[in-house]
C-alpha cells in the first residue's frame, strides 16, 4: 500500500489555511467564538435583569443612569469539537489507488486544519468489534500524535456502522467527519444518529475508480472481502450496464439522504492526488459551511 | 408440413451435449471485490447468474440449440405438401423399359417408386392441368392424352406394367417434343433410371436409380466339338462387391452341369461347359441366389438344326426366277451363266441346282435340282417338241391351289415321265395331253424338269406364277419356319410358316397359345422371358416344331449412364417428383442468418 502520508502531503498541508465553521460549539473555553453568550471579555449586548440572574453581572453605571437593573452580555469563545469517524473496514483497502490511503490523508489533512484552529480533535475508528476512539487531542503538538494514530490505523474486517458509532461518544455538540465508502443498508440511520447526537456531519464517500467502473471480463466469481461471501456473475456488457446503473443509484440515494439530512457530502476519488484532494475535496468542505 | 426422415431426430441428443458444454465453460475467474452490496443489486438486475440461471438467459447457447433444432430439422427434409404447380398441362413420361425392373428398396423396383412418384406427382397438381402419360422403353405409348381427370390419370398410371425391353425414357422424350406444338406451357416430368436428353423440352427428370449388386448372365451360346456341345455363358458382376455364383445349365429342363464363378466388382468372365451330351433343344443357364435383377439370372440359347439354304441359280437371264425365289425366306442364291465351270460350284455343295436352258456336263450327285427346258438323256427322255399348246396343271402336291390353272407355251418338250417321278403340267396336243414337266425323287435326289423355256411362255404372267415356284423350291429345299432363335425381349422375330399348312401357332413361355394371323409374318408378342415354340401343323394332329428364346437385354442390367450424370444446365435432376415445397434450403438460409446473428452477438459480448 502507498504511503499515506509522505513529504508531498506534509508539503502541501503545511499550506493548508482553512476555517471550518460551527455553528453551535460545545466544547471547552477556546479559542473560537461561540454563537452562545457567555462569559469573555468581548461584550455583546445588555439586557434587563431577570431572577436569577448572576448579580455579580449587573450594570451598576447603567442602573445609577436608568434606574434600573440592567446586566452586561458578553461573547462567549469555546473550542469547537470535531470528530474524524473513519471506516477502518476491509472494504476501504481496495483499489490500485487504495481508498484507505485517500482515507487515512483526509483524516490527517483535518487533523491538521482541527488542530491547527485551536480546535479539540476526537479521533473515531469505526472497526468490526466497536469503535476506538482517540479523544482529546488540542494543539497542534497533538497532530504528530494523531497522524501516528490515523497511519496505524489497520484496515479489517467488517463494521457496523450504526452499532459502532452507538458505542462512541458523541454528547456534545460539534463537527463529524464520516470518512468511509458508504456500503452499508443503513447509512441513514448512521447520519440520523450522528444528527441526533448534535453533530454537523461531513460524508467524505470515498470510493476507487474500479468501483466507479469495473472491468471485469467473462464469468468471474466475486468474493466479498470483508465476508467472503461470493457471487458468480457473467460479466456481458449488460450486466456492467446494470451495475454502472447500480452503481449511480447508490450515489444518488447517499446524496440525497444527505441533503435530507443536512449532511455535507463530498465524493473522493481514490485516484485523487494530495493536491485536489486537500484544495479540491475538503476546500469544498469550507464552501459548503 | 411434413418430413422425409426421422433418423435425424436421435441427433436431438447433442443438445444436452450443448448444454453441458456451456456449463462447464462456466469455470468462473475469482475477484475480491470491497463490497458485494452494489453486485447483489445488480445482479437482481439481471436474473442471469448462477449457473442454471445464466442457461435460462445465455443468448449464446440458446441461439446455438437454435441453430442445432434448425440444423436436425432441415437434415429431416421438411417440405410442405400440395403447393400445386402452375403448368397447364404436364406430361409424365415413365421409364417401363428392364432397367427399371432393378429393385429400389425393400421388395420395390424403381418402377414400382416411378408410379408412386407419378400418382404423388398428379395428385399434387392443380385441378384443371391437362395431364399426359406416355410410357417409354425401346418404343412410346401414350397412355393418357391431355385429360383433366386426375383420377382417371392416376389409374391409367397405375395399370401400366414394367416390361423387360431394351430402351428406357428417350423414346417418350421424342414424343413430348412432337407434342410441344400443341400445349406452349409444357412440363414434362421423366421417371427413369437412366440419363435422358431433354434438348427443347421443358421440364425435369425424376432419378429413380438407386446403385444395388446385381450379377447378369449377358448371352448363351454352344457350338459343336467331337459331336458334342461346347456351351459358353458370359457372366458378369455389375456390382461394387466381388461375388461368387454358381451357373447351373439345364437342357430341356434337366439339370446338365453346373460351375461356380468368382467375379471381381465390375468383372466378366466366360463360364465353359465343355463336352455336353446333350440332344435337345433348350438350353439355359442359371445363376443361383437372388440379386437386385433376377431377370437377367436367366439366359435361354436354341439348338437348331435348321441351315441357310443355298441354291444355285444357272441362267443366262431369268428375272423370273429371281423374283420367284426373292419371295422365299431363308435362302441365299447364287447365279452364274458359267456352266463350264459348274464344276468348280459343286464342290461348294448347293441345296438347289436350278439350271434354266443350260445343262452341266456332269450332272450333280447330291442337291435337288430344278431343271428348265434342258435335254439329259441319263435321266429322263424326250418325246418331241411341241410348237405351241396350252398348258394344264395337273392337280398333285406341285400344283396345290392352282391345280385350274392353264397358260399358253411355244417349242414345249414332251417328256416321258420316268417312273420315279409324276407329271404336274401337261400340254394339250392332238395327240391328247403329254406331259411336259415333271417332279419326282430319284434315288433321294429331288429332280423337277419343265419341257419349255418359261420366256416362251404366259407362266410369268399368271398369277399363280408364284406359287406353283414355292410349291416347287419348298419341295426341293426344306428351309426352317425361324430364321432366328434367339431374341431379346420385346424384339420381334420373322414366322415363315408353310402356306401349304394350316396358320403356324406360338405356344408362349406361359403355356398360352397363339394363333398367327398369317402363314409369314413378324411376330412381336415377345413380352415374358423364355422359350416360345412355333407350331404348323399339316392337319390338327402332327406338325413341325421350332423354337425360340427371348432372353433378357444384357444393355438393360446395368445403367451406364444414370441421371446424375446429366450435364444438361437445363435440365434438373430430382429424386422425388413432388409439387411439395422443399424447405430445406429455405431452412438452410435460417440456419446461415442465425450464425451472423450469433457471430455478431459474439463479438457484442
Amino acid at each position: 500500500m502507498e504511503q499515506a502520508f509522505n513529504s508531498e502531503f506534509y508539503s502541501k498541508l503545511r499550506t493548508l489555511r482553512m476555517s471550518i465553521a460551527l455553528s453551535n460549539a460545545a466544547g471547552m473555553s477556546g479559542g473560537r467564538k461561540s454563537k452562545a453568550k457567555g462569559n469573555s471579555v468581548e461584550f455583546s449586548d445588555f439586557r434587563e435583569y431577570m431572577l436569577g440572574d448572576d448579580i455579580r453581572r449587573i450594570d451598576w453605571n447603567a442602573y445609577g443612569r436608568f434606574d434600573r437593573l440592567f446586566i452586561k452580555l458578553f461573547m462567549e469563545e469555546k473550542e469547537g469539537l470535531f470528530h474524524v469517524i473513519l471506516d477502518t473496514s476491509k472494504s476501504m483497502d481496495y483499489g490500485e489507488k487504495n481508498k484507505a490511503v485517500a482515507a487515512k490523508r483526509l483524516a490527517g489533512a483535518i487533523s491538521y486544519i482541527v488542530l491547527e484552529n485551536g480546535d479539540r480533535l476526537f479521533l473515531d475508528f469505526m472497526k468490526q468489534d466497536g469503535i476506538e476512539t482517540h479523544r482529546g487531542m488540542t494543539g497542534m503538538q497533538a497532530f504528530r500524535k494523531s497522524i501516528e494514530l490515523i497511519d496505524r490505523a489497520d484496515f479489517n474486517g467488517s463494521v457496523d456502522f450504526l452499532s459502532s458509532l452507538k458505542r462512541g461518544n458523541f454528547k456534545q455538540h460539534g463537527m463529524s467527519f464520516f470518512i468511509s465508502d458508504g456500503y452499508c443498508d443503513n447509512i441513514e440511520e448512521v447520519f440520523k444518529y450522528l444528527r441526533f447526537c448534535h453533530q454537523e456531519v461531513v460524508f467524505l464517500h470515498v470510493l476507487s475508480p474500479e468501483e466507479k467502473d469495473p472491468s471485469f471480463e467473462g464469468t468471474v466469481q466475486m468474493v466479498d472481502c470483508e465476508t467472503g461471501a461470493d457471487i458468480r456473475m457473467s460479466m456481458s456488457g449488460s450486466v456492467l450496464r446494470s451495475y454502472k446503473k447500480t452503481y449511480e443509484d447508490f450515489i444518488r440515494n447517499i446524496e440525497a439522504v444527505c441533503k435530507k439530512h443536512a449532511v455535507v457530502y463530498i465524493p473522493i476519488s481514490s485516484d485523487a492526488s494530495v493536491d485536489s484532494l486537500l484544495y479540491g475535496s475538503l476546500a469544498k468542505l469550507a464552501t459548503n459551511n | 408440413m411434413k418430413v422425409l426422415y426421422f433418423w435425424p431426430l436421435a441427433l436431438l441428443a447433442l443438445v444436452p451435449v450443448i448444454i453441458f458444454m456451456y456449463l462447464l465453460k462456466q469455470k468462473a475467474e475469482k475477484h475480491e471485490v470491497p463490497s458485494l452490496f452494489l453486485w447483489k443489486e445488480t445482479y437482481h438486475n439481471v436474473e442471469a447468474n448462477t449457473p442454471w440461471e445464466k442457461l435460462k438467459k445465455n443468448w449464446l447457447m440458446i441461439l446455438q440449440i437454435i441453430l442445432l433444432l434448425l440444423l436436425i430439422f432441415a437434415i429431416m427434409g421438411p417440405f410442405l405438401e400440395n403447393c400445386g404447380r402452375s403448368s397447364e398441362h404436364v406430361v409424365l413420361v415413365i421409364d417401363q423399359s428392364g432397367s427399371m425392373n432393378t429393385i429400389h428398396d425393400g421388395e420395390k423396383t424403381r418402377f414400382d417408386k416411378a408410379i408412386t412418384e407419378a400418382v404423388d406427382y398428379v395428385k399434387s397438381l392443380r385441378n384443371g392441368t391437362g395431364i399426359s402419360v406416355i410410357s417409354s422403353s425401346d418404343e412410346a405409348v401414350l397412355v393418357v392424352s391431355s385429360t383433366e381427370e386426375k383420377d382417371e390419370a392416376i389409374e391409367k398410371i397405375k395399370q401400366i406394367q414394367p416390361t423387360l425391353r431394351a430402351g428406357g425414357a428417350q423414346a417418350g422424350v421424342e414424343m413430348v417434343k412432337t407434342m410441344q406444338s400443341q400445349w406452349p406451357s409444357l412440363t414434362t416430368v421423366c421417371f427413369t433410371d437412366s440419363n435422358v436428353s431433354m434438348d427443347e423440352v421443358s421440364g425435369y427428370i425424376v432419378d429413380v436409380y438407386k446403385e444395388k449388386e446385381n450379377v447378369g448372365i449377358n448371352y448363351l451360346s454352344h457350338g459343336n466339338s467331337g459331336g458334342k456341345l461346347v456351351v459358353l455363358a458370359k457372366v458378369t458382376n455389375y456390382g461394387k462387391m466381388e461375388t461368387n455364383k454358381e451357373v447351373t445349365l439345364y437342357g430341356d429342363d434337366q439339370i446338365i452341369t453346373s460351375q461356380s464363378v468368382s467375379l471381381a466388382p465390375e468383372e466378366s468372365k466366360i463360364v465353359y461347359f465343355d463336352k455336353v451330351n446333350f440332344n435337345g433343344s433348350v438350353l439355359r443357364a442359371e445363376l443361383n441366389g437372388t440379386d437386385a435383377l433376377k431377370e437377367d439370372n436367366i439366359c435361354y440359347d436354341i439348338i437348331s438344326d435348321n441351315k441357310q439354304i443355298n441354291i444355285l441359280l444357272m441362267t443366262e437371264k431369268n428375272a423370273y426366277i429371281e423374283k420367284a425365289l426373292e419371295l422365299m425366306e431363308g435362302i441365299t442364291v447364287t447365279k452364274s451363266n458359267d456352266i463350264a465351270s459348274f464344276d468348280s460350284f459343286v464342290s461348294q455343295k448347293f441345296d438347289l441346282y436350278i439350271f434354266d436352258c443350260m445343262m452341266p456336263a456332269n450332272f450333280p450327285q447330291d442337291g435337288n435340282v430344278i431343271i428348265f427346258d434342258a435335254p439329259n438323256p441319263n435321266l429322263y427322255k424326250s418325246k418331241g417338241v411341241i410348237e405351241g399348246a396350252l398348258v394344264k396343271a395337273v392337280p398333285c402336291d406341285a400344283t396345290r391351289y392352282i391345280e385350274n390353272m392353264d397358260f399358253g407355251a411355244a417349242n414345249i418338250t414332251a417328256y416321258q415321265t420316268p417312273t420315279w417321278a409324276e407329271p404336274f403340267l401337261t400340254a394339250n396336243t392332238d395327240n391328247g395331253d403329254m406331259d411336259v414337266a415333271f417332279t419326282g425323287s430319284n434315288n433321294g435326289q429331288i429332280i423337277t424338269v419343265f419341257g419349255f423355256d418359261i420366256h416362251n411362255s404366259e407362266l410369268p404372267l399368271k398369277m399363280e406364277f408364284p406359287l406353283l415356284m414355292y410349291n416347287i423350291i419348298n419341295a426341293n429345299v426344306s428351309t426352317g419356319m425361324l430364321t432366328q432363335n434367339v431374341i431379346n425381349v420385346g424384339d420381334g422375330i420373322q414366322v415363315n410358316g408353310k402356306a401349304d399348312r394350316i396358320l403356324p401357332v406360338v405356344t408362349k413361355p406361359d403355356a398360352t397359345n397363339v394363333s398367327l394371323s398369317d402363314y409369314r409374318m413378324i411376330y412381336t408378342d415377345t413380352e415374358e422371358v423364355g422359350v416360345y415354340t412355333v407350331t404348323q401343323s399339316e392337319d390338327r394332329f402332327s406338325g413341325e416344331e421350332e423354337y425360340f428364346a427371348a432372353n433378357f437385354p444384357s444393355t438393360e442390367s446395368f445403367v451406364e449412364s444414370i441421371p446424375s450424370m446429366n450435364e444438361d444446365q437445363n435440365t434438373d435432376v430430382k429424386k422425388s417428383a413432388s409439387a411439395d415445397l422443399d424447405l430445406k434450403n429455405l431452412v438452410i438460409v435460417l440456419i446461415l442468418l442465425l450464425l451472423g446473428v450469433e457471430w455478431i452477438a459474439y463479438l457484442r459480448k
